[in-house]
């Protein structure tokens, strides 16, 4: 972790990159607009969306918009909008493919970036054909708990609704189960984690 | 030249097999096909590779990664196992594919279980030796980096379609993915004989409404079936189930 801190910071000091303050909701890139640049988090979650469907989050020392570079096409193939406060430096495609070429560091930690994605997009489909959405919603409330190493998910229903892939009220019926088992506290905005080992063990065993 | 069958009954035997050299090699669409003759040179020195039977493993999920795996011949699926043991296909590859880069890229272990889905040669590359010749090339690695975009692409449809579309539209796209992978054989069927348990992994359903949608994309004058082979009659009408905004 020290070491891509320092390869990010560098690379930030190397070309004077300014940081950029978002709020909640903003958005970074449309899907269709032409690709000048990539997006890296330096705090905070970005979602990518793909008409009103959360793909995936980038969350911080990621980089966003990298796929749509690749591809052969030249617009942004999704929607990439602020989850949560965050920080971001914008990168010239300019600057980020010099560095892909150059930076053999920076290429590495590129690459295993991506690894790391393609590997949750797989785990989440995976999960859609064999979990059911109570087990969906329990591992996406513990997996963002332990990322963010607290007790507070700052997801609202809809965002949550399309990350598991059901519709809002299965997904308010599911958190009113768990909030009666005091497992949770659901209110506007967010869940807070009031057990999660229970959570755990109820994910394993059907209740 | 070294002819598959060759390759087979010397398998059979249990004799030493020659492994075919990357620049000797008939494949010419594989990644690394393009790199510099004297890389190809790099890549084979120490190269392996072994002759594996229908259903038997190539690499298992979450093994210490031993190599880079090329396709020489044959057809591959990569599963994943869930948490009730049911397997999920992630990908299939076909003769010049790559197996485990992900894993060798991201340093991480195998994130799938390789499965032949038909008689396979497989080669085996050592690690340190393509990591060295990643360093040395860039454009590979560049190339690469393209691959795993479109990895990405593909797994990124396939939660679109999971969340989308409904079975059987899911189930026509999974036929001409398959007719799109590994074409036709000789008597026009999809080159590759899948399970229709393997048809409910791919889409993500049961085995039963797996079967019901291919009976129902029979009647509709698609797809014809006998066993497990399938011939496409109608792309056009397979390609408009399959889209969400036809018929």
């Amino acid at each position: 972790m020290e070491e891509t801190n320092h390869i990010y910071s560098e690379l930030i000091d190397k070309y004077k990159l300014e940081p950029k303050s978002l709020k909640r909701s903003k958005t970074l890139f449309e899907e269709g607009n032409a690709v000048d640049s990539i997006y890296y988090i330096e705090k905070g979650e970005v979602f990518i969306l793909s008409d009103k469907l959360i793909l995936w989050s980038a969350r911080s020392h990621e980089f966003v918009g990298v796929s749509s570079f690749l591809s052969s096409e030249s617009a942004y193939r999704f929607t990439a909008k602020v989850c949560s406060d965050s920080v971001v430096y914008k990168i010239p495609i300019s600057i980020f493919k010099e560095e892909l070429i150059t930076n053999e560091t920076f290429s590495k930690l590129v690459i295993q970036d991506f690894c790391k994605r393609i590997d949750a997009v797989t785990v989440r489909v995976k999960n859609r054909a064999n979990k059911s959405s109570r087990n969906r919603l329990i591992s996406l409330l513990v997996e963002s708990s332990k990322l963010t190493k607290s007790n507070q998910v700052t997801y609202r229903l809809s965002e949550i609704s399309s990350i598991i892939g059901v519709s809002s009220r299965r997904t308010k019926l599911i958190l009113k189960e768990l909030e009666e088992k005091k497992l949770i506290r659901y209110f506007n905005g967010g869940v807070e984690i009031l057990d999660r080992r229970g959570l755990e063990i109820v994910g394993v065993n059907k209740f | 030249m070294v002819k598959f069958e060759y390759l087979k009954i010397m398998a059979k035997k249990r004799i030493k097999l020659n492994v075919p050299r990357c620049d000797q090699c008939d494949n010419r669409d594989g990644i690394l096909c393009s790199l510099p003759m004297n890389y190809k040179e790099a890549i084979s020195e120490g190269k392996g590779g072994n002759f594996y039977r229908k259903g038997q493993i190539i690499f298992y999920e979450d093994n210490h990664v031993n190599g880079l795996y090329c396709i020489y011949k044959g057809k591959v699926k990569l599963t994943k196992l869930g948490e009730n043991g049911k397997e999920h296909i992630v990908r299939f590859a076909k003769t010049g594919d790559l197996l485990g880069y992900r894993s060798l890229l991201g340093n991480e272990a195998y994130k799938a279980t390789a499965v032949a889905v038909e008689d396979s040669y497989v080669c085996l590359m050592d690690k340190n030796k393509f990591r060295d010749v990643i360093i040395e090339n860039p454009k590979l690695s560049f190339n690469l980096m393209e691959l795993l975009s479109e990895d990405l692409k593909h797994a990124e449809q396939k939660l679109i379609n999971i969340s989308e579309k409904t079975v059987l539209e899911r189930m026509a796209e999974a036929i001409l993915l398959l007719d799109d992978c590994f074409g036709v054989d000789d008597d026009g069927n999809i080159d590759v004989n899948l399970t229709r348990s393997e048809y409910a992994d791919i889409v993500g359903t049961t085995i039963e409404t797996a079967i019901r949608s291919l009976s129902s994309l029979k009647e509709d004058g698609c797809i014809e079936m006998e066993g497990k082979k399938i011939m496409v009659k109608d792309k056009k009408r397979l390609i408009q189930i399959a889209s969400t905004l036809g018929g």
